[in-house]
């Protein structure tokens, strides 16, 4: 759509569910109800998309740039009704990895002002 | 590994339910996503089922929710699907709850000490006796100059995103502003006469008079009736243009003519009437106001006919729009 050069850092913050999304979607394309299912799963429950909030999302991702349609094709694991499969971009990877980063020098800052436990920022670094 | 397939099983009442709910989605989010979301929310009632507990209310005080804010937040968002002119940029929340809170607050301190005089005299009529027309005539000018240089100021700060055109202060042919004072006295003939009819029927007021909110008003000298006509019935009908038509009526637009239309007659008609028989009148004329805005594009015709109704209604009675 847009012709100019997007660059990462415009996207940041993202909100939770985006992130969330962005990240059950590393390694792996899934449906709606699929990456409901994961983000439950990973986060032990404590983040339970709806249905509105999800597709909301997934809407802004889709505009943003940050993931793309599939196809539709049905989830073996469930029935036979044929379901949409979504996949991030390599811009939405650019993102997520730059929100992460984001996320990780923060928590930095907060090891080294000794309130999280753990080895300081500068520790981590060098590490992939 | 694959786990047999489960019988496809027909769509349960929740289900149904839910796909006739999505239809207050704007269309095109409807048009996109509705279908998933139905699915998902399918996939989530088997869920439920599987669990053995009927779950069926837990699964709606999610997706109820859910969906209500989708709802809210995609009509929010999608002002430019709803056949807006170009020229009516986004009138934000904020503008609103800013607008009218700062206009009401010497309101509210009116209010205040007229409580308090009214408290120490333990009678309102005889507490405004006290002020002479011409101070409460000042006092209200007052009011009205707060609403509109608080609007007014609202399309100066930068960080705002309204300007005078996005709430309807445009040019307008001369044409419109004669159709919005036409309409102003049929509007102000049927109310009165709606009124006079009320009273007839009833034998109870229908309007209060005039008399009653500013009393010595009809032993007023020309000058202070000048003076009134000027604060009460001009410039009282540009703030209220601007408040409820420019502001409210404009932030709410984007969830329809019919939504914008009702909501910000109602509010409009409670500030003015309270809860009492004449509430039907002001709601009547505000709808009317904000069908003249509609139409016309912008706020003049409106505000022209609001200020006719205010003169008849000042200088002959009947209804009056503050």
């Amino acid at each position: 759509m847009s012709q100019e050069v997007r660059r990462p850092e415009d996207q940041l913050p993202l909100t939770p569910a985006v992130l969330n999304i962005l990240l059950s979607l590393a390694g792996e394309e899934r449906h709606g109800y699929g990456i409901m299912q994961e983000v439950e799963r990973r986060t032990d429950g404590k983040m339970k998309l709806g249905p509105g909030t999800l597709y909301r999302s997934i809407k802004q991702m889709l505009s943003a740039g940050l993931i793309e349609e599939s196809d539709e094709r049905p989830d073996p694991d469930l029935d036979d009704q044929r379901r949409r499969y979504y996949r991030f971009t390599n811009f939405g990877q650019r993102v997520a990895t730059a929100e992460l980063q984001r996320l990780e020098s923060i928590v930095g800052s907060g090891r080294e002002k000794g309130l999280l436990p753990g080895p300081p920022r500068t520790a981590l670094e060098g590490v992939q | 590994m694959t786990s047999p397939k489960r019988p496809q099983t027909s769509p349960s009442t929740s289900e149904c339910v839910y796909e006739k709910l999505l239809s207050a989605c704007p269309k095109d989010f409807r048009e996109d996503h509705g279908p998933q979301m139905a699915q998902a929310f399918g996939d989530l009632c088997r869920e439920e089922r599987h669990k053995g507990k009927s779950g069926s209310l837990r699964l709606w005080s999610k997706a109820l929710p859910d969906l209500a804010l989708t709802v809210v937040l995609e009509r929010n968002r999608s002002v430019a699907v709803l056949n807006l002119q170009p020229w009516r940029e986004r009138v934000s929340g904020a503008n609103v709850i800013v607008a009218f809170m700062l206009s009401m607050v010497l309101g509210i301190i009116l209010f205040l000490v007229y409580g308090i005089l009214a408290y120490e005299q333990l009678d309102y009529w005889a507490a405004s006796q006290l002020v002479p027309i011409a101070v409460l005539t000042a006092l209200y000018i007052l009011l009205n100059l707060t609403a509109i240089l608080t609007i007014g100021l609202l399309i100066r700060v930068e960080a705002t995103n309204i300007s005078a055109r996005s709430i309807g202060l445009r040019r307008v042919s001369a044409w419109w502003l004669l159709v919005g004072a036409v309409i102003g006295l049929l509007c102000w003939a049927i109310g009165s006469l709606a009124g006079a009819l009320y009273f007839w029927i009833t034998g109870e007021v229908f309007y209060m008079p005039l008399e009653e909110f500013f009393p010595g008003l009809s032993r007023a000298s020309f000058l202070e009736l000048a003076f009134f006509w000027i604060g009460a019935g001009i410039l009282s009908a540009l703030a209220n243009e601007l408040l409820f038509r420019g502001i409210l009526y404009t932030y709410l637009r984007r969830w329809g003519v019919g939504v914008a239309v009702f909501v910000s007659s109602v509010v409009f008609a409670l500030v003015f009437s309270g809860f009492s028989v004449s509430l039907i009148a002001f709601v009547g004329v505000g709808a009317v106001l904000a069908l003249v805005y509609e139409r016309s594009g912008s706020l003049w015709p409106a505000i022209s006919c609001a200020i006719v109704i205010n003169t008849l209604g000042i200088f002959f009675g009947g209804l009056v729009l503050f």
